[in-house]
């Protein structure tokens, strides 16, 4: 009985490698070119962006909200740096300027969100609008295109060594930084707090307004380095990019085994859900199989990881360690 | 009416290999009232569980009603054989009227697609009637008290022609006066035949209501006896399997100097309490559910406004701006709902007992110290005798009373001066409420203050040295230990009604 409960833990534990592994094995049978490296690191270097974002959509997944604007902002970020430079704001203050612009926008979805008691849902539903509407504007929907090699060297098309894709590096970066951040400083604890139970959390005294719009502006920040990736892959400021931004990374989460009620969540877990997008779309992309078809798997991906979640929980009872 | 409606032959249950229930024989007879008393995790609500359906029971045992093999694979079946459960939650429709609730689990009887407003109402009205209940079968049940929201269940079980009712604690969360009126409605519903298994773990309720007794532990029943030949001393003897000879262990205290003085605090919902109290000092608040009790906790703990009224902490001004500003001061609040504001039921007990002092134990710049965490959670683990198989445990698999030593360690690792409990015990078992006493108890003895709100008179009476009494937001009195009595506390609670 004691063995049968720990296969079922060790199943939830280990539950996103085990569909990776099982993932990456049937492409590589189909396409034994999927495994060679330079295709893997195509493939991370496509996914870079998304992971970052979905990094910050775990952190307010956990608290029991998200963000919807994700994509929004990672546009404005990429226009607004485009603008800057072609007015021949030095690189080093337009960073600075978008860096400072982002955290702002993610500030803003939480402060009134949070101060103005209204669910987050609506509010990120509203500025996804009103940003991507800004960035729309002031571009007058074109293409405003980047010409310093420096940044969309750093951010997108260089590489470390010659092999790794400078944006694989950054994901990398994220990672570890993200990882610190919720599994080893009280702000990451507290946000379990608070999405496990916001009245417990008041109770302890834990400042939950606090930490719920620092989440929003740690998104809005995460976001703006999304937003340099995207740049500079296209080597423009690019208004209407990132439409998906906001889904893709709540769906990483998720994957992840991130709870969307709150609560529960691991950084491990949502840079797996990331690579199983990843892995899907390029292995199906070698495959032939055309974006719809993408979108189509994903989304069936998505329910059954999800159900896959459920079953195993209620067959075991689960304890809440986590890396 | 001494014939046999409900007989349980060799009933046990097993969950993932871990038995929680065997042997259980069990008759219940016509138009009785049937109490099950137990320690939390000795199989009551797991049997209750069985005979409404929800569980099956393992191979080997036979459910017999009215002399038939019944099998009961889903709670409707039970419902079919005329077996109604009025669980500790109740699970009406809160926006729902008091007539749809009540029709919800007969949509057979009326058939078609269209509702039926005029025969729902006369339904309600109907059962309602019987049970001398006046409740608007119109009012959203959103609107209505707990108590009158029990009532509402009960109108829905005997409006299903309910042979047994079973109820799972439903004195646990109304007050003294709604609990008398339900005793009374048990008595009329036992007269016109309906068995009712009673589930309740305050002694005296048993004693008064019930015709026979019938005490579980550990997943065993232990025997059946008549109501009037238990005795606390017995009763309390077959449930935790030893003589206890002090249920509310109380140390001699030599109390300190003044630590916190309350004079006229009002808020929206109270005016004028004041009262002071003394390092090692433990008062207790009575009054009725509605009396503003937990009220006053809350405006100590900084969660509610004041509107006038000042309070000394140790000879400062004390005027707490929110929890973190209280906590600071050295005050610490159990609340009354541990699900709902105590715990956060999807953590750990490890990473629970940390929630408050994540701030001191962490670096300055919020790095969290695991190990330290974890030699703290340990620590309380042994000193509070926390029962659990893995501090990595979550805390939503532990039962009640080791639920609330962990919400106690979380507190009582910040050192309080001041410790607020707002009904520490309830939901608790005896076992469980004696340690709790007497680390109240100690508490007392290294100089905290406690506050205590609770509804169970002989707990507040014996562990407290005075009582302020509330009613309907008023203080209606201070009673010294030695006034105190059952009487004189109702005396008070009710004497603005």
């Amino acid at each position: 009985m004691q063995a049968r409960k720990n296969v079922g833990q060790i199943l939830i534990k280990y539950r996103t490698i085990l569909i990776l592994v099982v993932l990456t094995a049937v492409f590589t049978i189909l396409k034994p070119i999927f495994v060679d490296p330079t295709n893997l690191l195509n493939m991370m270097k496509r996914m870079s962006y998304v992971a970052i974002a979905a990094y910050a959509m775990t952190f307010l997944l956990t608290l029991g909200v998200f963000d919807l604007s994700s994509g929004s902002m990672a546009a404005m970020v990429g226009v607004t740096l485009a603008f800057m430079l072609s007015k021949g704001i030095p690189l080093g203050i337009a960073l600075a300027g978008a860096v400072v612009l982002s955290i702002l926008l993610g500030f803003l979805n939480g402060f009134i969100s949070v101060k103005g008691k209204i669910n987050a849902f609506l509010v990120t539903l509203a500025t996804m609008n009103i940003y991507r509407g800004i960035a729309l504007t002031v571009t007058s929907g074109r293409t405003v295109s980047i010409k310093i090699k420096g940044f969309t060297d750093f951010f997108g098309n260089g590489t470390v060594f010659n092999t790794i894709p400078t944006p694989v590096i950054i994901m990398a970066v994220f990672f570890i930084a993200c990882w610190f951040l919720y599994r080893r400083t009280k702000f990451g604890f507290y946000c379990k707090c608070i999405g496990g139970n916001l009245e417990a959390a008041k109770v302890a005294g834990i400042k939950s307004d606090k930490i719920i719009i620092s989440a929003f502006a740690l998104n809005g920040l995460l976001c703006c380095f999304a937003g340099f990736i995207l740049a500079s892959l296209m080597n423009a400021g690019v208004p209407d990019i990132g439409s998906d931004l906001s889904m893709d990374a709540i769906s990483a989460a998720v994957l992840g085994g991130t709870a969307i009620a709150g609560g529960i969540g691991t950084m491990w877990g949502t840079v797996g859900g990331t690579f199983i997008m990843g892995i899907l779309n390029a292995g199906l992309s070698l495959l032939g199989a055309q974006s719809p078809t993408q979108i189509l798997v994903k989304g069936i991906v998505i329910i059954l990881a999800v159900l896959m979640d459920n079953a195993l929980k209620n067959r075991t009872m689960v304890t809440s360690k986590s890396n | 009416m001494e014939d046999t409606i409900l007989s349980l032959q060799n009933i046990g249950k097993t969950f993932q290999g871990v038995n929680v229930l065997r042997g259980i024989n069990l008759e219940l007879k016509r138009g009785e009232v049937h109490a099950l008393l137990g320690e939390n995790g000795a199989g009551k609500s797991t049997l209750i569980k069985i005979l409404s359906g929800y569980h099956q029971p393992d191979k080997g045992g036979t459910i017999m009603m009215e002399g038939a093999p019944v099998s009961f694979r889903k709670p409707h079946d039970a419902m079919d054989a005329h077996i109604h459960t009025i669980y500790q939650e109740l699970t009406l429709c809160p926006d729902m009227t008091v007539a749809e609730n009540i029709v919800l689990d007969k949509q057979d009887r009326y058939p078609g697609i269209m509702t039926n407003e005029k025969g729902y109402h006369a339904l309600a009205k109907e059962a309602m009637e019987k049970l001398e209940q006046d409740i608007d079968p119109d009012v959203p049940v959103r609107m209505l008290s707990i108590a009158q929201q029990q009532v509402v269940e009960i109108a829905k079980a005997i409006s299903s022609k309910a042979k047994v009712i079973l109820m799972d604690e439903p004195t646990s969360s109304i007050s003294q006066k709604d609990a008398e009126a339900l005793m009374r409605i048990i008595k009329n519903l036992r007269e016109s035949g309906v068995t009712i298994v009673y589930i309740s773990h305050r002694l005296h309720e048993i004693k008064k209501i019930a015709d026979r007794v019938t005490v579980l532990r550990d997943g065993s029943l232990v025997g059946t006896i008549n109501a009037d030949e238990a005795s606390n001393q017995k009763l309390i003897s077959m449930m935790v399997g030893r003589e206890m000879t002090n249920i509310y262990p109380k140390a001699d205290v030599e109390l300190g100097e003044v630590v916190i003085k309350v004079e006229n605090l009002s808020s929206d919902s109270f005016r004028d309490v004041s009262f002071e109290l003394k390092k090692g000092e433990i008062l207790g608040i009575g009054g009725l559910v509605g009396a503003k009790r937990t009220e006053i906790l809350e405006t100590l703990f900084g969660l509610r406004k004041r509107t006038s009224g000042e309070v000394t902490l140790s000879g400062k001004n004390y005027d707490p701006k929110s929890p973190a500003d209280a906590i600071k001061q050295g005050m610490a609040f159990v609340t009354e709902d541990r699900k709902k504001s105590g715990l956060v039921l999807c953590m750990s007990v490890l990473e629970n007992i940390n929630t408050i002092n994540a701030n001191k134990i962490c670096s300055k710049r919020g790095v969290i110290n695991w190990p330290k965490f974890r030699t703290l959670a340990e620590k309380y683990r042994n000193a509070l005798n926390i029962k659990l198989t893995n501090i990595d445990q979550l805390v939503s698999t532990l039962s009640g009373g080791n639920q609330q030593k962990v919400v106690l360690s979380k507190w009582l690792e910040m050192k309080p001066q001041i410790v607020l409990f707002d009904e520490p015990t309830r939901g608790i078992d005896i076992g469980a409420k004696t340690e709790i006493y007497s680390i109240m108890s100690g508490l007392a003895k290294e100089g905290v203050a406690i506050i205590m709100v609770s509804s169970e008179l002989p707990e507040l009476i014996s562990v407290t040295d005075k009582i302020v009494v509330m009613c309907e937001g008023k203080m209606t009195g201070v009673l010294s230990r030695n006034e105190a009595t059952q009487e004189s506390v109702m005396a008070l609670a009710a004497a603005q009604l």
